[in-house]
């Protein structure tokens, strides 16, 4: 017994000996530094700092992996400093409007930043800068109704008139983003998309009014789904539908139609039920390309982009769009997401839009 | 034997974090008896180094004729007085069959196979059993639901006589339960729970004998998340401190794998007739992995715990008196922390020192006559939890002085009733998010023994009462009624 019993606690402490080291650091200690700065000439340069600071710019950190989410505004240098985060990779956005009615401008920019082995993350944000439209994407519903029979065409993209001014939707083009990650998209001065629909008229047109404050429901199909499945949307009160004439799509008479204006597309204006991106534009401009159409940015109006996770790549440019709607809705759920209020923009949709557990097509 | 067989005990050994003697929970005359479980002897508290020492080898000597048993416990508890992840109600329900066979001069097997039903009602927002365990990760979602677990417990002991002074035995435990929650996220829980268990003792004189243990524990902890037909994941927040949840947006099953090793040396002393001391001191190593059950398995965090007990019981009775006296003392200091599993950096970190001491008397004057006992103990507690992904930093103190009454009347030879009262002053300093705020528990319980030659018939229940110091919390009511046969097969 007496020479076992080394051994048996040898054998023990070797066992024990598979526990791991005490880490010497803590979680939660770590900081981000982030300067926004403007190169667009928004923003005068100081001529001490050497660069144009925007003060006062709401900067926003969401971790990726946590239910966590900070903001903060930028002092006079520009800078927003967050202090003892946890390890984690952070989505980082800067918006803040400048300017007033038909000069309001909005600046924003989106940038991953992660805090993983380093306790201090230093990090730029340089400004783009994007005219704000009076007409804007208010909700859109895209995830479909809860079933089983993969129905989803009850789809709908609703507008609004967030001016005090009438305004006209003449000729004004809805498109379905192009789903490709393309490195380019921070430099290019249009958006690549798949679908476009046209409204009727002249692009700056004055036949087809909204009213301030009027909301305009666009159906995929002007049809009461629920006579299909159950929990679907009645749109059969729809104020517009998307119609695709080349590919024999069903219409109805009583609804006016926004057309396909691409043959080489025959299908009705069906958008991803996970993650796309929809861009209303004034129709005054477009390239046709083998296989997308480009909407130069200056003939933007509103661009949103969604997606059920925050950690997917952007497929929009941040100078349209600097996050996400629709965080966490799947498909086949019957949630839809809008803004916060009705036409409230700040050019980022993870701030400006909320989840729905219904669709409400044609109020907030 | 581990089986948590009284809830008026385990409550108390799992609120204050002593590792309970666990064999005498088994024990309904305790249970009756106001849980005076020191200085009043049943059947599973004597002084030996398997009864109160958990050492298997000792089974053997502790030479009680081959008996059957059957029991049976049903608990009932109710109140809005609890901590944030406890059920609003409880049932659990639970038959046990077991039974000792001598084979010879030389081995002893004792055997038991449980049978429990734990349903577990109202639990916000947890996706786990025992939330409140060890380690600090809770996985939960924002909604309420039941479970209902059940399943099987088998235990076998067996103990050799290697010769007159030495013995060893080995215990093998095995549980396996699951539960499927009834509302969102419906979420399925697995639990298999092994624990090897493998014992020596040594007689080194008539004076003294010693004895180590050594127990190996393995426990796994599945949570399948269903994967609905409309894509939406029910669960939303998973674990990672206690203010700050990782978000998850997958459904692969989460895996909790435990392993926890422990050593253990017992010493039976008795240097004169009327004296008798058992003492037992512990390490423990416990450690844990936590991992998504994807089919490239992504570790999530790691948690490791250090741990010291000891136990000292000292019993003083003269040969021929009624009187017996005894002194007790109980500690466990244990420190743990939990870790990034890719990172060095410390997620949590926790230390954790219990105290409990105390002093006990019984009276018998004679055989199958009556019995009476008292217990006076006062447990502390020292208490100190960091969660650095939260910024959060918790430190309380437990104060709870208990007094234990508890006797047994004899009617005659084969009738006997048994009743008790458990006062507890449970005061807590501070703030701990696992921990109940102070609180006052009153117990009172009642049993009923009929004695015959050959067999053995108990009733017992027990009833507590949880009353907040702080009004507005409600109160927390526990009832358990336990029926207990036992046949004598010699």
């Amino acid at each position: 017994m007496n020479k076992r019993f080394p051994f048996i606690l040898l054998t023990f402490l070797l066992l024990i000996a598979c526990g791991r080291k005490k880490p010497l650091n803590i979680d939660g200690q770590a900081r981000i530094n982030i300067l926004v700065a403007d190169t667009t000439g928004t923003f005068p340069v100081d001529p001490v700092l050497g660069y144009a600071p925007i003060p006062n710019i709401k900067v926003l950190i969401q971790s990726i992996e946590y239910d966590y989410l900070e903001s903060k505004e930028t002092d006079k240098y520009g800078l927003a400093i967050f202090d003892d985060l946890f390890a984690s990779e952070y989505k980082v956005i800067a918006s803040r409007n400048v300017g007033k009615g038909a000069y309001e401008l909005n600046m924003s920019a989106t940038k991953d930043v992660e805090v993983y082995q380093r306790r201090t993350a230093v990090d730029t944000l340089y400004c783009s800068v994007a005219k704000m439209s009076g007409l804007v994407i208010n909700e859109i519903y895209y995830a479909g109704p809860v079933n089983n029979a993969y129905y989803f065409y009850d789809q709908f993209v609703e507008l609004y008139n967030r001016t005090n001014t009438t305004l006209y939707l003449d000729g004004i083009i809805v498109s379905r983003a192009s789903q490709t990650i393309n490195p380019n998209i921070e430099i290019n001065d249009y958006v690549e998309t798949l679908y476009c629909f046209q409204f009727p008229g002249k692009p700056l047109g004055k036949q087809y009014p909204i009213q301030p404050g009027q909301f305009v429901v666009i159906a995929q199909d002007a049809f009461d789904h629920s006579k299909v499945i159950a929990n679907a949307v009645d749109l059969s009160n729809a104020d517009w539908e998307f119609y695709d004439g080349y590919g024999g799509d069903w219409d109805n008479f009583d609804v006016p139609n926004v057309n396909n204006i691409r043959p080489d597309k025959t299908v009705d204006f069906m958008i991803n039920l996970v993650h796309n991106a929809v861009v209303i534009s004034d129709g005054t401009e477009y390239t046709v390309t083998d296989n997308y159409v480009r909407i130069p940015l200056s003939t933007i109006l509103d661009g949103v982009e969604y997606s059920k996770s925050a950690s997917r790549s952007k497929e929009m440019t941040t100078r349209v769009d600097a996050g996400f709607a629709g965080v966490g809705l799947a498909k086949y759920s019957g949630q839809s997401t809008q803004r916060i209020e009705p036409g409230y923009d700040s050019n980022n949709s993870t701030l400006d839009f909320i989840l729905l557990d219904h669709p409400t097509p044609g109020r907030q | 034997m581990k089986k948590i067989g009284c809830l008026f005990v385990a409550f108390a050994a799992i609120a204050f974090g002593f590792r309970p003697l666990a064999a005498q929970l088994d024990d309904p005359h305790l249970c009756a008896m106001g849980s005076v479980r020191y200085v009043l002897t049943g059947d599973w508290n004597r002084f030996n180094l398997f009864d109160l020492g958990n050492n298997p080898a000792w089974l053997h000597e502790k030479n009680t004729p081959d008996w059957l048993r059957i029991w049976n416990n049903n608990g009932y508890t109710r109140g809005n007085f609890r901590r944030l992840y406890d059920p609003a109600k409880i049932n659990s329900s639970a038959i046990s069959f077991a039974g000792t066979k001598r084979l010879n001069e030389k081995h002893t097997f004792l055997g038991r196979v449980t049978y429990f039903n734990d349903q577990l009602i109202g639990v916000p927002f947890a996706l786990e059993k025992n939330p409140y365990a060890a380690d600090p990760f809770i996985l939960t979602d924002s909604s309420s639901g039941g479970y209902r677990f059940w399943g099987p417990d088998i235990d076998v002991i067996y103990s050799r006589k290697l010769s007159n002074r030495f013995n060893m035995g080995a215990e093998l435990q095995y549980t396996l339960d699951s539960a499927v929650r009834d509302e969102e996220a419906m979420v399925r829980i697995v639990q298999r729970n092994l624990i090897s268990r493998i014992g020596f003792t040594f007689k080194l004189s008539g004076l003294v004998t010693t004895g180590v243990t050594y127990s190996y524990k393995n426990l796994f902890d599945m949570t399948e998340v269903p994967k609905r037909q409309d894509g939406r994941v029910p669960v939303t927040y998973r674990y990672r401190g206690y203010i700050i949840s990782r978000r998850e947006l997958k459904t692969y099953p989460r895996n909790a794998m435990s392993f926890h090793h422990v050593i253990e040396n017992q010493w039976l002393l008795k240097p004169v007739n009327s004296l008798v001391f058992l003492l037992q001191a512990g390490y423990h190593f416990h450690y844990l992995d936590l991992y998504d059950g994807s089919s490239v398995r992504y570790y999530e965090a790691y948690w490791q715990q250090n741990e010291a007990t000891f136990n000292f019981i000292g019993k003083y009775s003269r040969p021929g008196s009624p009187w017996v006296c005894i002194g007790f003392a109980n500690g466990n200091f244990s420190s743990d922390w939990s870790k990034h599993y890719r990172l060095p950096v410390l997620i949590t970190e926790q230390s954790k020192n219990d105290l409990e001491y105390g002093l006990g008397i019984s009276f018998q004057p004679g055989h199958h006559v009556y019995r009476m006992g008292a217990e006076i103990s006062v447990g502390s507690g020292d208490y100190r939890f960091s969660d650095y992904i939260g910024h959060a930093d918790f430190d309380a103190k437990i104060l709870a002085p208990e007094i234990r009454l508890g006797g047994e009347y004899f009617f005659n030879e084969i009738l006997s009733a048994q009743a008790g009262v458990q006062l507890r002053d449970y005061r807590l300093n501070g703030e701990m998010p696992y921990l109940l705020s102070s609180n006052l528990q009153n117990g009172l319980s009642f049993g009923l023994s009929l004695y015959q030659e050959k067999y053995l018939l108990e009733f017992v229940a027990v009833f507590r009462r949880d009353n907040p110091k702080a009004p507005g919390l409600g109160q927390r009511n526990h009832f358990e009624l336990i029926l207990n046969s036992k046949f004598n097969l010699h």
